[in-house]
């Protein structure tokens, strides 16, 4: 459900803490037996929305950002890395010779590299990983 | 001591709705205290993350990385911020 490197996210104490801890699953349950959590759940998704935006804007570059946006939108990486070049003009010293697939476009998106191929994808993942959309 | 700390986030939550006895009740039911030593963990290293955490007082630190590698903070959590397995927000 959650990326691997959400897994390894922890949380330490740097001083001593008092906390309120819920399960996730028992907090979930709440939004069947009010009507009133359906309000407070919208509204902490759009508070979280607005401050995971500003944290990103603090904690990443542009390219890392459009990284993101890729894998939330199921964009393949080698889409965001050739629309990343024509965006940016450059790649920052980040290898996209061999990218790694995180999915795909429901339609078949394309992107022209810099040196004029054109990017295709395939509709299916495998084939993604196995590099068939890289450029054909 | 412990109802100072659910009034506590009730108040807090009041910033996006008042919530009505009844949820009030159902909501305060579903969250425990939990107190952590300094340096100790609110989630420990290869848990899964199933916590919706509000932090009453002290400080949390919300970081990646294994423990044989270098941690990578996200974010600080004080008093008054709830973490979720998905972000953390003041």
């Amino acid at each position: 459900m959650f990326p691997e490197r959400q897994r390894r996210l922890r949380h330490p104490a740097l001083e001593p803490t008092v906390a309120l801890v819920a399960d996730v699953a028992e907090f979930n349950a709440l939004y069947d037996q009010h009507p009133i959590f359906d309000r407070l759940g919208r509204k902490l998704s759009t508070w979280w929305q607005e401050q995971n935006r500003t944290l990103t804007f603090q904690k990443q570059d542009a390219m890392e950002r459009y990284q993101s946006f890729a894998q939330q939108n199921r964009i393949c990486s080698a889409s965001a890395a050739n629309s990343y070049r024509i965006l940016f003009g450059h790649h920052r010293g980040v290898s996209f010779e061999n990218p790694t697939a995180i999915g795909y476009a429901p339609a078949v998106t394309s992107a022209r590299t810099p040196r004029g191929t054109q990017h295709a994808h395939r509709p299916d993942a495998s084939l993604c990983e196995a590099g068939f959309c890289r450029s054909i | 001591m412990e109802d100072a700390n659910y009034e506590q986030m009730r108040n807090a939550l009041a910033r996006w709705v008042e919530l009505p006895e009844d949820a009030w009740l159902l909501m305060k039911h579903v969250f425990r205290v939990s107190r952590i030593p300094r340096l100790g963990f609110a989630l420990k290293p290869g848990d899964k993350p199933s916590l919706v955490v509000f932090v009453c007082s002290g400080l949390l630190r919300y970081f990646s990385g294994g423990l044989s590698q270098k941690p990578v903070t996200k974010v600080f959590l004080s008093e008054n911020m709830f973490i979720s397995p998905v972000v953390g927000v003041p």
